[in-house]
């Protein structure tokens, strides 16, 4: 039974980590997501989930569509980010999009090397 | 050569040439195409069955129409120096990448194309073997979380692998690649700077290079204009296709799109310092046709719970057969490469002899002669183990080649005829919808709760979380009585995950709370059940509610006013009626209810009020 990673499942998780660390640290570029997925699938894998990351362009930016009022794509340096609207906070990060928050999903998201793909500096954690 | 001419209901004739047919569209992996089914609206449209293979025409027609409106625009002198006498090779490889667009479609198209993907990402390492160019799989890795959907990766891989003839060049291979998937090039060179101790020689070596930069750049531009027309967020020609098609083959009124308006207002336009396709303004009015039928057919056809149910059956099914089929060495054994190709794989599976069987065959003396021979054709064997009287497997296979949808129905029948999958068929058996359509729901909940409240949005939210939680612990999307020890094991995990210092505080909380929150609204199902004499089993596909994204996209296609000095602008400054609603309403879910044989009229409109007073309360408790 495979179970399909996707941007609703990476995006507020990534956002609320970083946010964490530093308030005013409100986006995260479609690379930096991308890698954050593919070590979150795989550290599932290594405790035995069947998982798959299913991150597609018309996913993404319907994703994006449909939470206007939390998300928009916006373009630095060339690079395109998904970025968090003014005034929109970690709990209302958490209340809309972790009503399907699990253990397994937790760890994996929690573990070094996720937060490392996120850049974050787990040296001074 | 003599073109061959095929009938089409929309178009009238497609003319292709001989040899095109001859070797590309008369072969067994191009006519696949004619047994996977357009689209899964049968249950709602049942003559629904147009299939890829009609719709691979129709694009490849549209698309020559659409390259012969601007084909003209790469002799322009600023262009012509950019494609460097290349016209006619790209020409021939777009119209090649428009017929087999969708070559690699899995059966029952988006339905089961999201098996192509597996854990090494396979479909994504073989892609880019395939095409073999430094430069697309640089792009391809910076795609990020943009990936192409699985069906154009898969479509990319048996083009190339099937027809090499016509990619002998990596520049054949690449466009072509880059048109099915619809990933421009991206030119990323700086152009170098002068500085003021440079030698009149040093000079000329940066002007001349930049000069070159400007030539790769242009040429980038105009491959990234033919690209587009294929496959891109504006009017493609294989969304053209199936906007008309699907309308016209199935039976849904809806407004007829002006196909040769619309190609034929194509234009090559320089707008905001680059190269892009645009139209002319006597397109407008057909953009806003195509929007609307788009949209219409997403809207009322797709949004249908009877078709969005029966999807889920089939992919119930899908999944079901993979796990059937799978191995320790094999884990993506039905939707993949090798499945859909003329020489096909074997599908294996260990099969238990029936006991009595084997019995019989004891006491026939026959046994040990039987096992012997199946020892000898290395096809006896226990599972995990070595054999014992206990247990005695043979190994069945099934060949598979050319998947297509009739094969995938075959191994249904014939293996899942317990599952949500089997009522694909089995109509009969389907649980019965709540509400009918989004404008049911809000009837229903309007009245009692107001719509888009956050009372709303709160048993929105919920039943999300519901359904992705049932979907990712029992593999299917229904509560039942056994979420109730999913949701208890869950808690005690939680609980040693945070004593174990795995979680923190926050995720544990938001864990806990989830847990609360499915708990609250499984028992109010369930308790609504024993009132009503129906089964406690839910089935819930959620649904977003519609907001077209098209019309966000078309916004920035470049119109072009020839009358007008600098007269390119952006379809949103003139065109009103795109504007897209940025706020997002809330969403909305199906509930299947089973209920205990056949039920009146009368009976069902309890059930349906008193289910939905049920889950009222139910928010107002919480």
């Amino acid at each position: 039974m495979y179970r399909y990673i996707g941007i609703e499942d990476l995006i507020a998780s990534a956002l609320i980590e970083l946010m964490k660390r530093e308030e005013s640290n409100r986006k995260v570029s479609l690379q930096t997501l991308a890698d954050f997925g593919t070590v979150i699938v795989k550290n599932l894998i290594s405790s035995g989930q069947d998982a798959i990351l299913f991150l597609t362009k018309d996913s993404t930016y319907e994703f994006v569509h449909d939470y206007a009022e939390f998300f928009s794509i916006e373009m630095y340096a060339e690079t395109e980010y998904i970025a968090l609207k003014e005034g929109v906070t970690i709990e209302d990060l958490r209340y809309q999009f972790r009503a399907n928050f699990t253990v397994d999903l937790a760890r994996a998201i929690l573990k070094e090397e996720s937060l490392k793909a996120l850049k974050i500096n787990v040296a001074t954690l | 050569m003599f073109d061959k001419q095929f009938k089409d209901p929309i178009y009238g004739y497609i003319e292709i040439d001989s040899k095109l047919v001859s070797e590309v569209i008369d072969t067994p992996a191009f006519q696949r195409l004619k047994d996977i089914r357009q689209t899964s609206y049968t249950p709602l449209y049942p003559a629904a069955y147009h299939n890829r293979y009609i719709h691979s025409l129709g694009v490849y027609h549209l698309g020559r129409i659409a390259f012969g409106a601007i084909k003209s625009q790469f002799e322009d002198e600023d262009k012509s120096i950019a494609i460097n006498g290349q016209l006619s090779k790209i020409q021939n490889i777009f119209e090649l990448a428009c017929l087999l667009h969708d070559v690699g479609h899995a059966p029952f198209s988006h339905t089961g194309e999201a098996f192509y993907l597996d854990k090494q990402e396979t479909l994504y390492r073989m892609l880019k073997e395939c095409v073999n160019e430094d430069k697309f799989t640089i792009d391809f890795n910076a795609l990020g979380a943009k990936k192409p959907a699985p069906h154009e990766c898969m479509s990319c891989i048996v083009g190339i692998k099937t027809f090499p003839d016509y990619f002998k060049e990596s520049f054949e291979r690449e466009l072509f690649a880059r048109c099915i998937i619809g990933m421009p090039i991206q030119f990323t060179a700086k152009d170098p700077e002068y500085n003021g101790e440079m030698n009149s020689e040093e000079k000329q070596e940066v002007t001349k290079q930049r000069d070159d930069n400007k030539v790769k750049r242009q040429e980038s531009e105009l491959l990234n204009c033919v690209i587009s027309l294929l496959n891109s967020s504006i009017i493609d020609v294989d969304r053209l296709d199936y906007i008309i098609r699907d309308a016209e083959t199935i039976g849904f009124q809806s407004i007829k799109v002006d196909y040769l308006r619309l190609l034929r207002g194509l234009r090559i336009v320089s707008y905001n310092g680059r190269f892009c396709i645009g139209y002319h303004k006597s397109a407008v009015s057909v953009i806003e046709s195509a929007v609307y039928a788009h949209d219409a057919e997403k809207k009322w056809v797709q949004g249908h719970p009877a078709i969005l149910y029966e999807m889920e059956a089939l992919k119930n099914a899908m999944g079901e057969l993979t796990n059937i089929f799978s191995t320790k060495h094999d884990s993506n054994p039905l939707f993949c490469y090798e499945a859909l190709t003329e020489e096909g794989k074997t599908l294996s599976m260990p099969v238990q002899l029936f006991a009595d069987q084997a019995t019989q065959m004891k006491k026939e003396d026959l046994w040990s002669a039987e096992a012997l021979s199946l020892l000898q054709d290395g096809k006896l064997f226990a599972k995990d183990h070595q054999i014992t009287d206990a247990d005695f497997m043979i190994t069945r296979n099934y060949p598979v080649s050319l998947l297509a949808d009739e094969d995938f129905l075959f191994l249904l029948k014939y293996f899942c005829k317990e599952g949500l999958g089997y009522e694909y068929f089995a109509r009969n058996r389907r649980r019965q919808a709540m509400w009918k359509s989004e404008a049911e729901f809000r009837a229903l909940f309007q009245q009692r709760i107001g719509d888009d409240t956050e009372n709303i949005k709160t048993l929105e939210r919920d039943f999300e979380g519901l359904v992705d939680y049932c979907q990712d612990k029992m593999g299917v999307p229904i509560v039942s009585e056994a979420i109730f020890d999913i949701l208890d094991k869950e808690k005690s995990d939680a609980n040693s995950a945070r004593d174990n210092k795995e979680i923190d505080g926050g995720s544990y909380d938001d864990i806990i709370n989830g847990i609360k929150s499915k708990r609250h609204w499984a028992r109010i199902l369930c308790e609504s059940t024993k009132k009503l004499d129906i089964k406690f089993e839910f089935l819930i596909i959620f649904q977003k509610k519609f907001n077209s994204s098209f019309k966000e996209t078309l916004g920035d296609i470049p119109i072009l006013f020839p009358n007008i000095e600098h007269g390119v602008v952006p379809l949103k400054t003139v065109v009103d009626v795109l504007k897209a609603s940025a706020d997002r309403k809330s969403n909305f879910f199906h509930l299947f209810y089973t209920p205990n044989g056949v039920i009146n009229a009368e009976k069902k409109r309890q059930i349906v009020n008193q289910i939905a007073q049920a889950l009222v309360a139910g928010i107002n408790y919480k």
